[in-house]
């Protein structure tokens, strides 16, 4: 047997390979059942403004699940077989960046394919006033949110995962802070359904460097805190 | 390869729960080692840290003399299968779980891994979670097998296995060790069925060193001595003795250690009968509550 | 198989040697492999190792570099011889004394046992 350590990013490869493809199918199942659902309620009432960007918001609930499965369920398989946390904290970050990238890349892309289809059903393309693009048109604008969106929900759910794997007093900890970035981050890109915060802090018009801010401010603690209680995280036996 | 095995002065605590305790031991590699020890005794803390799984509190756990934790180029030499566990996610299915070790595990033959799951019949479709106590158990031999790691340490993997799926299970062990040579260590309590497998032991108890020696110089440093009460008495004075029992007139005593061909010629002279004891009996007697003989 | 309490090492022993005395294993003949030995008893290569190396040493088998263990030729001989010297203390004496024991008066064990030796002389013609 090869003295090396072998292959550092052996895990990054595993999940570009395995997990990819499906977040590809997962986007495709997405898409469709956003266009049942467009077609359902425009049965009923006239549609007069997106529906994908609102859906896509709830997407962050299976971002920050994502980031429950990383911790709570592939670490201790990838420890068990001989990586480091270390390799695992390396390899699954530059992983989400990229997947998160190229999720967010596909969830812009459906946003201007309902613009296509809205020009064709004569419908009106408006999004929430308290997005951080003004129009779906903003591509950039839009691909940043997603990407912000994806990133910082996964993070939580990284670090939640992390806090709770074991017990000894920091799970209260994850809980808040993850709770601070989640006020931090929904003032800076209003991401809906927790709309009431604006009616609780008037926050105006951020400019983009400010939004940006806040964005690191939310994830780099997030990281921080994350790598702090996985770095000697114990394995334990679950049994399967 | 064979790679050295040490851990000195190894502690691990829980709270206020002292799993190991000073714990320090070398095994030059190459060889099956019998770990033993009573449930609570630190076996499997002493695994966990050995693999890195676990980050001991104080001390140091080393292969090929580096330390293991966080170190990938020992945790790579590393396998460590507990239980049923340690072979995937429960939601997985088998041949996901197999193939995720044949991506992570350096040194994974998956041909070997292949043929003994067609061997021992794991249904390669369904999930780790839906697999039988049994099959389970299997998986975990199997990956622990196939992994053909220079230090594979199987902590309790016999439970859940039938005697059959034991016996098969001890032949490919050693079929595989005695073409792959490699550091072994086996945690059971299954401790006369698989000693012959032992080159040496090592007892644990209440998370320090016992004892560590060769398996057949440890069996036999055991004797009973029986015969009658007084002249029992007489022999055993001054001698290590781990269990006595009596019956009417006649008493049998448990011997650890010191006798040679003359004291042996001197029992069966004063009437006394020797006979061996086995390693089960002398663990039990090593590792009572209130301390045992050392 | 072997029983789980007396050292396997000298179990193995014991049985190569039985083997050799009763003809089952022939002077120069090639004793199985360490590995062949563990396979087939289920038990640690070493502890046959060790077996083997107890049996050279009383000269029971001799090596062939690269090849393996063999029957030294003059083995059967000396272990009889052995266990001819033993004969009476070992086993004559216990009779004798278990006979006496049970009250069962040695003429009859005399009695059984050139009987035996008759028999035995009888078969031989």
């Amino acid at each position: 047997m090869s003295d090396r350590a072998g292959d550092r990013w052996a895990i990054a490869r595993l999940l570009f390979a395995t997990h990819l493809p499906f977040l590809l199918l997962c986007w495709a199942v997405f898409a469709a059942a956003v266009l049942v659902l467009m077609f359902a309620i425009d049965l009923r009432v006239s549609i007069t403004s997106s529906i994908w960007d609102p859906a896509v918001t709830v997407v962050r609930w299976v971002a920050l699940g994502y980031g429950l499965y990383l911790i709570n369920r592939l670490l201790p398989v990838y420890v068990a077989h001989g990586q480091t946390r270390r390799e695992f904290a390396a390899n699954v970050a530059v992983f989400l960046v990229v997947a998160t990238a190229m999720v967010a890349a596909l969830l812009t892309l459906g946003l201007a394919l309902e613009s296509v289809l809205y020009r064709v059903m004569d419908w009106p393309h408006q999004v929430s006033d308290q997005r951080l693009f003004d129009s779906p048109g903003q591509y950039p604008l839009v691909f940043g949110s997603y990407w912000a969106m994806l990133l910082i929900w996964t993070t939580i759910g990284l670090l939640l995962a992390a806090g709770f794997y074991r017990s000894g007093g920091q799970e209260l900890m994850a809980l808040l802070l993850s709770l601070a970035i989640v006020v931090v981050t929904e003032i800076a890109f209003g991401f809906n359904g927790l709309a009431f915060l604006g009616s609780i802090v008037e926050v105006g018009d951020i400019p983009l460097a400010g939004t940006l801010a806040l964005c690191l401010a939310g994830l780099l603690p997030g990281v921080a805190v994350t790598w702090a209680l996985v770095r000697d995280i114990p394995i334990r036996n679950r049994v399967t | 390869m064979t790679l050295a095995v040490e851990a000195a002065g190894l502690r691990l605590r829980y709270g206020d729960v002292t799993a190991l305790d000073d714990l320090s031991f070398t095994l030059p590699g190459g060889r099956i080692y019998g770990l033993l020890g009573r449930n609570g005794s630190g076996k499997t803390s002493l695994l966990s840290v050995l693999a890195g799984f676990r980050k001991a509190s104080g001390g140091r756990a080393l292969i090929d003399g580096q330390p293991v934790f966080e170190n990938p180029r020992n945790t790579r030499r590393v396998c460590l299968i507990r239980e049923t566990g340690d072979t995937g996610d429960k939601d997985e299915k088998v041949r996901e779980a197999l193939y995720t070790a044949s991506r992570l595990r350096v040194g994974w033959d998956g041909d070997y891994a292949d043929a003994l799951i067609e061997r021992f019949q794991i249904p390669r479709g369904k999930k780790l979670g839906q697999l039988s106590l049994g099959q389970r158990s299997a998986l975990g031999m199997i990956f622990g097998l196939a992994a053909r790691a220079p230090v594979t340490l199987l902590d309790e993997c016999h439970l859940g296995m039938d005697a059959p799926s034991r016996a098969a299970f001890s032949d490919e062990l050693l079929a595989d060790f005695m073409a792959h040579p490699r550091t072994i260590v086996i945690s059971t309590h299954l401790i006369d069925e698989l000693s012959p497998l032992f080159e040496e032991v090592l007892i644990i108890d209440q998370g320090r060193l016992v004892l560590q020696d060769e398996t057949e110089s440890l069996r036999a440093r055991g004797a009973d001595v029986t015969g009658p009460a007084e002249a029992v008495d007489r022999f055993v004075a001054g001698r290590t003795v781990l269990r006595e029992r009596r019956l009417g007139r006649t008493k049998s005593a448990m011997v650890y250690g010191g006798l040679d061909e003359r004291h042996r010629r001197q029992a069966r002279d004063a009437g006394l009968d020797l006979g061996p004891v086995a390693l089960q009996d002398l663990f039990v007697h090593l590792t009572q509550p209130s301390g045992g003989a050392r | 198989m072997f029983d789980d309490r007396t050292p396997i090492y000298r179990q193995i022993a014991a049985q190569v040697k039985a083997d050799v005395v009763s003809g089952a294993l022939d002077g120069d003949e090639q004793v199985m492999s360490t590995n062949q030995y563990a396979a087939y008893y289920r038990i640690n290569p070493a502890t046959v190792a060790k077996a083997f190396q107890q049996l050279v040493d009383e000269q029971v088998l001799y090596k062939k570099r690269g090849i393996g263990m063999f029957v030294s030729p003059t083995a059967r001989d000396a272990l009889r011889a052995q266990r001819r010297e033993t004969f009476f203390s070992d086993l004559v004496d216990p009779m004798v004394a278990e006979a006496e024991a049970v009250g069962i008066p040695l003429d009859e064990v005399v009695a059984r046992i050139q009987r035996r030796a008759t028999r035995a002389g009888k078969e031989d013609r």
